[in-house]
Parts: structure tokens; sequence; C-alpha cells
């Protein structure tokens, strides 16, 4: 909490329309994650009430997201932010996007369990299982983090993309192998696909919003650095 | 961190205040103490004001950010308990040397304060007051002065089938920008203005905030401002000063995005230390 510094303003009013709006995000974020949880439930049982409420709920997020920025622009107009209260403005606009995106992802992982799958392509789902509470954990992860400006847990969630990538690349083979040994497989597989991508863009998404943790706390603007010249990066002083 | 190059985003180019060359720097100030009878103002300061830029100071009231100003043209000469140690180089001469003629460095050093002060004559007497002084008495080169310079402070269309008039006549905004046209007049290197606009509604404030944008093509400015989004806006570098120590000195850009230290974070950002 003391990376965030909010309640210090002279201006309390100020102090609250930062703090109401860093609120939205995390609530914001809440809803997410319980989006993703629910289409990687709905798929993992074949619930396919599930997964109609993960595809009625998006509006919500996509509310959220416009209400947000909404606030964040009159914080702009009204109060001008410098410094770490200007960092946190921007990296509370681009955060948002992202989530509203994972929201998009996570209802498309839900369509999945909308189809009708035969016993034998059901086991494919195993796969997409493991990556998806990966997954899930890295979206926990990163909205832990931003919740407390860690900037140490950001740099973990940076990390773990790399891993959530090579899972990727395994599922996919796996998937290939399958669709060449049936090819009748391959429009239901198919669509296994394409969930085991959103879920691999979503890793990407948590990546984002772990960089923006980093440039709130150390200013440093990390996007598209090497990992190894990450660490290097972020230990320079701002 | 990526790197794009300057000629295809057409990026600001920014000074390395670390780097300035001597050619660079217009004010090199070193190791400068102010005392005010006992009570210290300024704490060693030390620092490069490079040359047509604009520079500005920041700072809470009292802050010494006005004394350091006044410093740059020996103002508080004039203040009978001021003493002052450590230098300002003008040209890599000690502005405080005892052969420096004060009279001199403020022609070169010119200064424009808080609240317009014209003086009592015309328009056009006002402008060419300093070149009247100095005994310039060919009318042709007067009126040269008056139009260039009037056009320099952006006041020259509103005023210029009214030369003769008293300045008295002009609306607070006009009479800063005379006040400006009457400092460039004798063309200084170094234009120091004190809170030029804290006078002046936002309008005027914002014609004068042009005005400086422009007159760094000929002119080092240095800004002494309670607005803090002006320092933003109008400067190139700003200094933050507090309890008469320069706590940070650097891009304008970086001051108000990341500054290094906790003092200014909390001073732009508008918390209580």
């Amino acid at each position: 909490m003391d990376n965030l510094n909010l309640g210090k303003h002279i201006s309390g009013q100020f102090n609250e329309e930062l703090e109401a709006i860093r609120n939205n995000v995390l609530t914001m974020g809440g809803i997410v994650e319980k989006q993703l949880s629910d289409a990687l439930d709905a798929v993992e049982r074949f619930d396919s009430d599930m997964a109609q409420k993960v595809l009625q709920s998006d509006y919500r997020i996509n509310a959220m997201e416009v209400q947000i920025d909404e606030e964040c622009t009159r914080i702009i107009a009204k109060r001008q932010p410098a410094a770490s209260d200007l960092r946190l403005v921007m990296a509370i606009i681009k955060t948002i996007a992202d989530l509203e995106r994972i929201g998009d992802e996570a209802e498309r992982i839900a369509k999945v369990a909308l189809d009708s799958f035969t016993n034998a392509q059901q086991e494919l789902l195993v796969n997409l299982d493991n990556l998806g509470r990966h997954v899930l954990q890295m979206l926990r992860d990163v909205l832990n983090a931003f919740a407390r400006m860690d900037i140490d847990a950001a740099i973990a969630v940076h990390k773990e993309d790399r891993r959530v990538d090579r899972e990727y690349e395994a599922v996919t083979r796996q998937l290939m192998t399958y669709m060449m040994e049936d090819p009748r497989s391959i429009p239901s597989i198919m669509d296994v696909l394409w969930s085991a991508r959103s879920l691999e863009r979503i890793g990407d998404r948590c990546q984002n919003i772990s960089e923006y943790i980093i440039y709130f706390v150390k200013g440093k603007d990390i996007r598209h650095t090497s990992y190894e010249n990450l660490e290097q990066e972020i230990d320079h002083k701002p | 961190m990526i790197s794009v190059a300057p000629e295809v985003m057409n990026l600001e180019k920014q000074l390395d205040l670390g780097q300035l060359s001597e050619e660079q720097t217009a004010l090199e100030i070193q190791g400068l103490n102010l005392f005010y009878g006992d009570k210290q103002a300024l704490f060693d300061i030390n620092m490069k004001i490079p040359k047509r830029q604009v520079t500005a100071f920041i700072g809470p009231s009292g802050c010494g950010k006005s004394t350091l100003l006044r410093c740059m043209n020996r103002m508080n000469d004039l203040v009978d308990t001021c003493r002052t140690e450590g230098k300002i180089n003008l040209h890599g001469k000690n502005i405080y040397d005892k052969d420096i003629d004060v009279a001199a460095l403020r022609q070169n050093v010119g200064m424009v304060f808080q609240r317009p002060n014209p003086f009592p004559k015309s328009i056009y007497e006002n402008v060419i007051y300093g070149l009247r002084l100095q005994g310039v008495k060919d009318k042709r080169r007067l009126d040269e002065v008056v139009e260039g310079s009037l056009k320099g402070a952006a006041l020259w269309d509103e005023v210029k089938d009214r030369l003769h008039e008293s300045a008295f006549g002009l609306s607070g905004g006009q009479q800063q920008r005379l006040v400006i046209a009457r400092a460039i007049a004798i063309e200084p290197e170094v234009l120091l203005l004190d809170e030029p606009t804290s006078a002046l509604d936002p309008i005027s404030t914002l014609t004068i905030e042009e005005l400086i944008n422009d007159l760094k093509e000929k002119y080092t400015v240095v800004i002494v401002t309670h607005n803090m989004q002006q320092a933003a806006r109008v400067s190139d570098q700003t200094a933050f000063m507090y309890m008469g120590e320069l706590i940070e000195y650097a891009n304008t850009n970086t001051i108000f995005t990341t500054p290094a230290e906790r003092k200014t974070e909390d001073y732009i950002t508008g918390r209580y230390g």
C-alpha cells in the first residue's frame, strides 16, 4: 500500500477519486477472473448453462471499462495529475483495456462448452484445462500484484508468461497430432485450438498488466524489452 | 528500451543537463550561498542553465526561487543585509566579481516582474527607455527597435496605431507584454521572468506562455512560477527548490512524469510531505 500513497494529497477529494477508481479496477478484475474461472468450469463439465451465464455477463465488464475510462478522463481534465498520480491513471487506462479483452477471450472459451463433443474428443479438453488453470492463476497473481502495486509479484507474472507460451506450444503440437490421426475430428479440434489460443492471449495480457504495474512503480516502460535486459532495466533508478 | 529514429517519430530532443558544454551554457551557478542577515536563504546551489532554452523554477513560497532568480542579475544587491557566497558565471566570468559593471550586467540579463510595471509614458517611450538611457537618438533606429521589440513580444498588431498613447491604457496582459518588449529592446541574452502571469487572466496567461516559447529562439529564459502546470507547459528544464535548496533539476518531461526525489513528487502531485 505504501507504494500507492494515495491518501496524502492535500485535496481530500482527489484522494477519494483516485481511491474510487482503483477500487473499481479491482472490482472489474474480480469479475473478469470469475468469468474466466466460470468459462473453464463450463468447458470442463460441459455445462452449457454456465457457458450461457458467461456469455451473458460480458456486458458488465464492457460497461465497467467505459465507466472507468470516463472517470480517468475526468481526473485528467480536473486534476491534471503528475508523476506517480499520472502514471497510475495511465496504468489504469491500459489495464482496463487488457481486462476487457481478457473478458472477451473468456467468452470465446465458454462458447466451446456449447459445442457437442464425442467422448474421445472430450479428452482433448483435459489439456486445455491444465493450460486454463495455469493462466487463471496468472490472472489472479497479476490482480493481486496490481492491488498492492507489488513489483516483485509483477516481475514473477511477467516471467510466467514464458511458461504459458511453452505449454501452449505443447498443446498445439498434441492437437495437431490428433488432427493428423483423424481428419474427421478437425472441426471440433479447431475449436479447442482456438480456445488454447485464447488462453495464450490471456497470458500475454496478464504480462501487459504486469508491465503497467512496473511502469507505475518504477516509471520505466519495459514493453518490448528482452527477458535478459528486463531486470537490468528495472533496477535502474527512475 | 526500444529506440526510434527521431526523424521518424518527430521526437523532442532532450538536453543532457549533466553534459552541458560551455557553448550550451548561459549561466553557471557554483556553490551559491545567500544570507539575509544571519538567516541563510540559499544553500550551496550548483546548476547550469542552458542557452536558448526555458528553465523554470518551482517550489513552495519562501523556498528561495525568486531569491535565486534575483541573484542572476544582482538585484539582491539592493537589499542591504543581503550577502552572497559562490559564483554565477556568465561567459565564464563571475558576475559577482568586483570589476563587474552592474548596469551592463542588467542590460545583458533583463528582468520582468510579477505585476506589469510600465512607466507613466507612451508605449513608444516605454519600449525605447533603455536605449534613451544609452543615449541613442537616431529616430530611424528607435522606430526599428520599437517595431521589432513589440513584434517580438507579440504586441505590435494590437498597439501599432496608438504607439504614442499612454501605456496605462493597455490591459494587464498587454502591459506585461509591453514590459517584455522593453526588456528585449536592449537585446539581453538572458531574460528573467518572476511570476510573469500571476496577475493576469487565463487568456493573457496563454498569450504570454506562447510568447515565452517564441522568445527562446533568441534568448535564454528563466522563469519562476507558482503555477506548476505553467512550468510543465512552457519550460524545457525544471528545477524544484525547497527551503533554500535545489532538490531536483532535470528535463521538464522527467520532472513531471518520473521525478527522482520524493520531495519533488510530493510537491508536484499536491501531497503533504
